[in-house]
């Protein structure tokens, strides 16, 4: 086949090809595109097994080195002074039943 | 590389756009997929028959797959051509590609029987509808041929690639295609 005879046959179907190209300009009016969002739906986060051994780590170590009941602050609560007990930490005051009845007894 | 606008990006070639793609730029591709939805559509639409719902799931699965084969185009070919060569893989691949042809063939030549005179008004789309059946009624090889260079406007080689044959069978295909396509119109006449 030359390119000739084909050429010919093209000028020879050219209303022919006009129309195939209206019905294809109306086919493609038919398609509604919708939203493709390939690159939202690919991110996927992931967390990585170091960081799971290093939040392990440190919560082992702040675990160990902070203690439990420890507390800074000078005691001055009016009801410790009361009381006279030997409560020192404001939370053997927040327990409370326990120095409350020190009061009592007192 | 400097981000650039929506009008900017509108403005570059889809070569340029390919290579922001490829550096992971979302509004390139949302550009390139605003310019290439349409066409895309309408070629799944004539490829698989005339079903709208799977030619429009087409398209995106089409571009799911641009986006994730990004890094493969080569700047030195068309992009049109690698991306027509996707589609047409798909085409190929849908398996009931060709049951659905065949049920929209028989349902037009069910439609032929039952019609009735037409008016005037009916005529046109009675052409058109008639053409479609033509082009549809095409050996496969002839019509993925016919609708990917004439309505598709790929050049002989870039559909001899695609269709993974010589450019002189191209050619015989597109010759054959239209004188049957012409043949079916002219009984209509």
């Amino acid at each position: 086949m030359n390119d000739n005879e084909l050429k010919k046959k093209e000028q020879e179907s050219a209303e022919l090809l006009d129309l195939l190209r209206e019905v294809r300009d109306e086919d493609n009016a038919t398609i509604t595109p919708r939203q493709c969002k390939p690159h939202v739906q690919k991110v996927r986060r992931t967390i990585s097994p170091y960081w799971l051994v290093a939040a392990s780590v440190l919560g082992f170590v702040l675990g160990i080195a902070v203690p439990r009941h420890s507390s800074t602050l000078p005691d001055e609560s009016p009801y410790t002074l009361l009381a006279d007990t030997s409560y020192t930490t404001g939370r053997s005051l927040a327990a409370g039943d326990v120095n409350f009845a020190l009061l009592v007894v007192k | 590389m400097k981000r650039l606008t929506a009008n900017a990006l509108s403005a570059l070639t889809d070569a340029e756009l390919m290579l922001r793609i490829g550096r992971g730029e979302h509004a390139a591709f949302d550009t390139l997929y605003n310019r290439y939805a349409r066409r895309l559509g309408g070629f799944f639409l004539r490829m698989l028959a005339y079903d709208t719902a799977k030619a429009e799931d087409m398209v995106q699965e089409l571009f799911v797959r641009v986006w994730t084969y990004r890094k493969e185009y080569r700047s030195d070919q068309p992009f049109a051509s690698w991306l027509y060569a996707m589609a047409y893989n798909l085409c190929k691949n849908e398996y009931r590609h060709e049951t659905v042809h065949q049920a929209y063939v028989e349902e037009l030549l069910q439609c032929e029987e039952a019609t009735h005179e037409p008016t005037e008004a009916m005529e046109r789309d009675e052409q058109r509808q008639r053409l479609r059946q033509a082009v549809q009624s095409l050996p496969t090889a002839q019509r993925d041929a016919f609708l990917l260079h004439y309505d598709e406007e790929l050049t002989i080689p870039e559909v001899a690639h695609i269709v993974g044959c010589p450019e002189g069978t191209v050619k015989s295909r597109l010759y054959a295609a239209l004188e049957s396509v012409k043949r079916m119109m002219n009984e209509y006449k």
